[in-house]
């Protein structure tokens, strides 16, 4: 296996509310490794943005949040790093890229300065230098004519463009690990189709680790190698691409494969869905999450919170019902 | 061009030759004019605006060239032609000192267009910085705005009359206590402007950059809230040429001999019947002025907007 580039262990991130604290994740676990794309899927509000903004800490820990745990990068704690060199990592060490590119670009600014600014805060480039590296960046990215779509502003490209510029934004200095918070949720199928081959090639060239996080499985199926499945903050099955797709264990990750509309089979019956819906934070069942959603849940799992425990040597799952399976086959 | 730049080393620096420069130095300079005269055909769309801008440069050509376009001096006595009318000796006819009005009057520009302008710059940096300050910090942000809602809670012209007299009542104090006046109304726009912006995805972009926090306040929040500052800016220019009037006028402004705008009307209130003109003409350079100013600040909002092209 490559060496872990990111290891983050126990992650809780708690935010403080008028109700008071409220957990949004719980105790996150998981590593990313050099050059691989590590997918995190999940419905909305099951905490994948929130463990990305924790990873660069850029939730106010003055007065929004209490973060603990460990993350691990380079061999240091984030977590216990001071917010100067926090500063230095982000950006440089640690890029990420935004679901919606245009209220990501700064409206008066052009797109070639928004890159100059990355590479100027991190790196003592002269003007010039910057510049060349900009277009140099632009080019890379695949916007044609990269000279002339510097000195334009981000509302004079197309919603593909602007998500080309912010991934220039994001690898101007290369960085180790990209965070793509939903990159192409905002985009149509064509562009989401080119923005994720460059995101992949980019991976590929540069020898980053990726975390794509989104709630679209198509899209990790193509092009992830491993998968973390979440589900209210926490981690419910995480395994290869094969593992997860092939032969999915956890009841969540088996209703969300099944939601996904197949281009061929019976088209007469109605979609699939997992029934009721995401609770509040402040409304967290006691015993395992899933339970009050799931077809198979018994009196056990009502009361008694599942482990997230090994089924293979790839596969993770926190439930009840398969590790009990397990238990009786062995 | 692109495999090119592909195979070159993504961590190297480019080694792009001289020629390229130069090539990018034309762009720039051609997208640069292509964008200033979309602005500019855009702001000479709105005939008001225009006719603002022509009115503004008229009064600032005339404050400046006043020594060379009055045989006169504004404060040189002649009591032997004392309110004579209009003539082509003297164009605006002469005072209650035989001083000549038409002088007195262009002199008069340029103490009401140096405090306007004084006011307007010093009150929109000012307000800026103190509305940018505001919008990251929660304790200066509740010191700051209780100052300004104490400052609004006074009719501005009252709170001007009673600085000046408790200032020495010059043209330094004029323009020092209508900063003060004006300064909430900006810090209140500029701060309601820096609220909205930080919250934008794009400055959690750049704090995910690794941006400090000066960076992002100064170089990413200042642009995005300063054009409804400088619009602001025009009217509050407009404005404090309308209360240091008001402040002449009532005599704690800019002290008698000189020649401002209120002085002049002060003066001509008595003998309003029997010398018209030392009123109207003043009256006039006012009213075109301020109308100049607003007409303009409208213009500007368009001219500044960076979608406008």
């Amino acid at each position: 296996m490559k060496e872990k580039i990111l290891e983050v262990d126990g992650l809780c991130t708690q935010f403080r509310t008028e109700r008071g604290l409220l957990k949004a994740i719980d105790g996150v676990t998981f590593d990313v490794y050099r050059g691989e794309m590590l997918g995190i899927v999940g419905e909305s509000g099951c905490g994948k943005s929130v463990t990305s903004q924790s990873i660069l800490r850029l939730y106010d820990e003055k007065r929004l949040v209490k973060y603990s745990g460990e993350i691990r990068f380079e061999g240091k704690n984030l977590f216990e790093l001071p917010m100067k060199q926090m500063r230095q990592i982000r950006g440089e060490k640690i890029s990420m890229v935004f679901q919606d590119a245009l209220s990501s670009l700064n409206p008066v600014f052009t797109v070639g300065n928004q890159i100059v600014e990355s590479l100027r805060i991190h790196r003592k480039l002269s003007r010039k230098e910057a510049e060349e590296k900009a277009v140099e960046m632009l080019d890379m990215v695949g916007i044609p004519d990269p000279r002339r779509r510097f000195y334009q502003y981000p509302f004079e490209l197309s919603g593909g463009m602007r998500q080309r510029v912010m991934i220039a934004v994001a690898l101007a200095c290369s960085p180790r690990l990209l965070i793509a918070d939903e990159p192409t949720t905002a985009l149509d199928v064509t562009i989401q189709a080119q923005i994720m081959d460059l995101i992949v090639d980019m991976n590929r060239r540069m020898d980053m680790g990726v975390m794509l996080i989104t709630h679209d499985l198509a899209v990790v199926a193509e092009t992830c190698s491993r998968v973390i499945v979440m589900y209210l903050g926490q981690i419910v099955e995480e395994g290869s691409v094969d593992d997860i797709f092939d032969n999915p264990a956890h009841p969540y990750t088996r209703g969300l494969i099944e939601a996904v509309p197949k281009m061929d089979g019976d088209r007469s019956r109605r979609l699939h869905q997992i029934d009721g819906t995401v609770p509040l934070l402040s409304q967290i069942p006691s015993g395992c999450r899933f339970a009050p959603r799931c077809p198979y849940a018994s009196e056990r799992c009502r009361k008694e919170m599942p482990e997230l425990k090994t089924i293979s040597a790839t596969q993770k799952v926190r439930c009840h019902c398969v590790t009990e399976e397990q238990g009786k086959e062995a | 061009m692109r495999d090119a730049v592909l195979k070159t080393d993504l961590h190297g620096s480019f080694s792009g030759g001289a020629e390229q420069q130069v090539d990018m130095e034309q762009l720039r300079k051609s997208l640069k004019k292509e964008q200033r005269q979309i602005r500019i055909r855009k702001f000479t769309k709105n005939k008001a605006s225009v006719f603002g801008l022509i009115v503004v440069c008229l009064m600032i050509v005339l404050a400046v060239g006043a020594p060379l376009i009055c045989r006169y001096d504004p404060l040189e006595l002649d009591t032997v032609n004392r309110l004579k009318g209009c003539s082509a000796e003297h164009w605006f006819g002469t005072d209650t000192m035989g001083r000549d009005v038409f002088a007195r009057v262009l002199y008069g520009a340029r103490i009401s267009l140096t405090v306007g302008f004084s006011v307007g710059i010093s009150a929109g940096v000012l307000g800026m910085i103190m509305g940018l300050y505001a919008s990251t910090n929660k304790i200066a942000d509740n010191i700051l705005m209780r100052i300004c809602d104490g400052l609004k809670a006074i009719p501005s012209t009252l709170l001007a009359i009673t600085m000046m007299t408790v200032l020495k009542a010059d043209i330094k104090n004029v323009i020092i206590s209508l900063i003060v006046v004006n300064v909430p109304s900006m810090a209140r726009i500029a701060r309601s402007q820096a609220i909205v912006v930080k919250e934008q995805t794009y400055m959690e972009a750049m704090r995910g950059l690794g941006a400090s926090r000066s960076r992002m306040l100064w170089k990413h929040m200042a642009p995005n809230i300063l054009s409804p500052v400088i619009v602001q800016v025009t009217f509050v220019f407009a404005s404090s040429i309308i209360t240091e009037a008001a402040l002449s006028f009532l005599g704690a402004g800019v002290p008698a001999p000189a020649p401002s705008w209120g002085n002049i009307l002060n003066e001509g209130k008595g003998v309003i019947y029997s010398a018209w003109w030392m009123v109207l003409f003043p009256g006039i350079f006012t009213v075109l002025t301020v109308l100049g100013l607003n007409l303009l600040g409208d213009g500007v909002r368009d001219f500044l907007d960076p979608m406008s092209s």
